[in-house]
């Protein structure tokens, strides 16, 4: 363990010929509604679950609160936190029995449901191989994710009403490479970058590019696209439940650039 | 990188660890009414509603502490009973069930014929109708203490509801039920009845082997004991419940939903 650290301090170190670059922090505010699909299946916190969120719950966007970043960047390191959060509802005729907390909803049961995610990211990185107007870099940070879901159906046969609500909480190490540019005399600011984990079967990979116009030189126009994909088959991460997750989508937002 | 996916792989340990669900559940049976509504809560309501009262207490004549507000006329083989009382939805339960037919060895082998309304009021004036037409064959069995249920042809129970006349339906309920008199401390129906729906459903409820329909002394109007297994056969899909009458007197549970009944 203690060899990685030595490394990436070493990675750190080796940008120092470029601490002539420019020092910027970014504020911005912005707007992302990304997709979500994906499925529960098997037991989580010792209850069954067995849902899928497109097929069964027909969940589609609904609304999306601001969101929020703060960001520096400079010649040798760049930090970044974030938080966005979005809803999505559905209702949907279901055509198979599903299971929720372990309340099961049966066939032909109208659900009506809801989903909230809330993402907080925080992430450092280290700008490893440094040219005038680009970089080459490797971030590290974590993002945690958490999905409130919420549902209440009225079975067509019996007529009884039943709700369930479960909250999952996920953390993802945020870790790969990353790169950026400067263009057109700094009025154009680009960034991109691939964050991969992998370990028994189970994978999360996060792509995402950003695009930055300043107009002014404090004020900017914001651009970008967002890849998540989470991937924890029966038996990998944990004997009893899969999860897939898919969330894709772009945004756009005003920065504030000092 | 290779410093980056081991730190991954441990990350990925990390959200083992960290990584956390929780949430509740529950049936909420808080809405009677779209129990009532749904097929499986009307296949349950209108064989409560024939069965009111059961057929030996027919026989017997009806009683103030059995069923009040249902007055009796005219003897054995020939009475008429009429009903101002509470249906099983809680409505108004009128009309008359009307005995006829030979009295075998002081049981009772008779048809019984149903004209029966409830009416349930609703908010802005407006009122739900179920409405019975139609007879049921109760025949002794040899000289023991059981007596089949039944009949050649369905008894009609119609719904109307006059602020949703899409909501209106109706069935053809077909009783295929044994009663055993044997005990008179504990009443048992086994079988179970159908209805054939007017929208092309189909519903099948059968008494559970061994927890038939129970009649006690002490809950003498509805069952307190007995399990009961509905199936939906429908154009749109099958379906399926459970009832039971175990939450005490005057209640049903459907799929762990409990129903009260309309108790006088």
């Amino acid at each position: 363990m203690s060899k990685y650290l030595v490394a990436i301090a070493l990675l750190a170190a080796l940008p120092a010929s470029a601490q002539g670059a420019e020092r910027h922090w970014y504020l911005d505010v912005h707007r992302f509604t990304p997709s979500l699909e994906g499925h529960f299946r098997g037991v989580s916190d010792g209850q069954p679950i067995s849902v899928d969120l497109r097929d069964d719950l027909a969940l589609g966007k609904d609304k999306t609160a601001p969101g929020f970043s703060l960001e520096y960047q400079g010649p040798r390191f760049g930090l970044e936190g974030s938080f966005d959060r979005q809803d999505y509802a559905g209702s949907n005729r279901v055509q198979r029995d599903i299971t929720i907390e372990g309340q099961t909803f049966r066939f032909n049961t109208q659900v009506a449901s809801r989903i909230q995610a809330s993402n907080l990211s925080g992430s450092w990185t280290i700008r490893c191989l440094t040219w005038p107007q680009f970089w080459l870099g490797l971030d590290l940070g974590a993002r945690v994710t958490t999905l409130k879901l919420e549902a209440s159906g009225v079975n067509a046969f019996s007529g009884v009403n039943a709700t369930a609500n479960y909250k999952a909480t996920l953390p993802i190490p945020q870790i790969g490479p990353s790169l950026g540019f400067t263009a057109l005399d700094h009025r154009l600011v680009g960034r991109g970058f691939g964050h991969l984990l992998a370990f028994k079967g189970a994978s999360y990979t996060h792509l995402g590019a950003d695009l930055r116009y300043f107009p002014v030189s404090w004020l900017g126009l914001r651009v970008f696209a967002d890849a998540e994909r989470f991937r924890v088959p029966e038996g990998s991460i944990k004997d009893d439940l899969d999860i897939t997750l898919d969330r894709t989508g772009a945004g756009f937002g005003l920065v504030l650039r000092f | 990188m290779k410093a980056g996916l081991a730190i991954g792989s441990l990350g990925l340990l990390g959200l083992l660890a960290c990584a956390g669900a929780s949430g509740s559940a529950s049936v909420n049976g808080t809405d009677p009414a779209s129990i009532r509504n749904a097929p499986a809560g009307a296949a349950l309501l209108i064989f409560l509603d024939l069965e009111l009262i059961r057929p030996d207490q027919l026989q017997a004549g009806a009683s103030a502490d059995l069923a009040p507000g249902i007055t009796y006329s005219g003897a054995g083989a020939s009475a008429t009973y009429t009903f101002d009382t509470r249906a099983a939805n809680e409505g108004a339960l009128t009309g008359t069930v009307t005995v006829t037919g030979p009295v075998a060895g002081g049981l009772p082998s008779y048809t019984e014929a149903f004209n029966l309304t409830v009416t349930t009021a609703l908010a802005g004036g407006a009122t739900q109708t179920w409405t019975y037409t139609g007879s049921q064959q109760v025949t002794l069995n040899g000289t023991s203490a059981k007596v089949s249920l039944g009949g050649a042809a369905p008894i009609r129970a119609a719904f109307t509801d006059s602020a949703d006349p899409s909501s209106n339906k109706s069935y053809a309920f077909t009783p295929n039920l044994a009663l055993d008199l044997g005990d008179p401390a504990r009443v048992t129906l086994s079988g179970g009845w159908g209805l054939a729906g007017s929208n092309g459903d189909a519903i099948t409820v059968s008494i559970a082997a061994g927890a038939p329909i129970l009649w006690t002394p002490g809950c003498r109007q509805y069952p307190s004991g007995g399990s009961l297994a509905l199936k939906l056969l429908s154009r749109s899909g099958n379906d399926a419940a459970d009832a039971a009458f175990d939450q005490g007197c005057g209640k049903v549970k459907l799929n762990g939903a409990t129903l009260g009944l309309g108790v006088n």
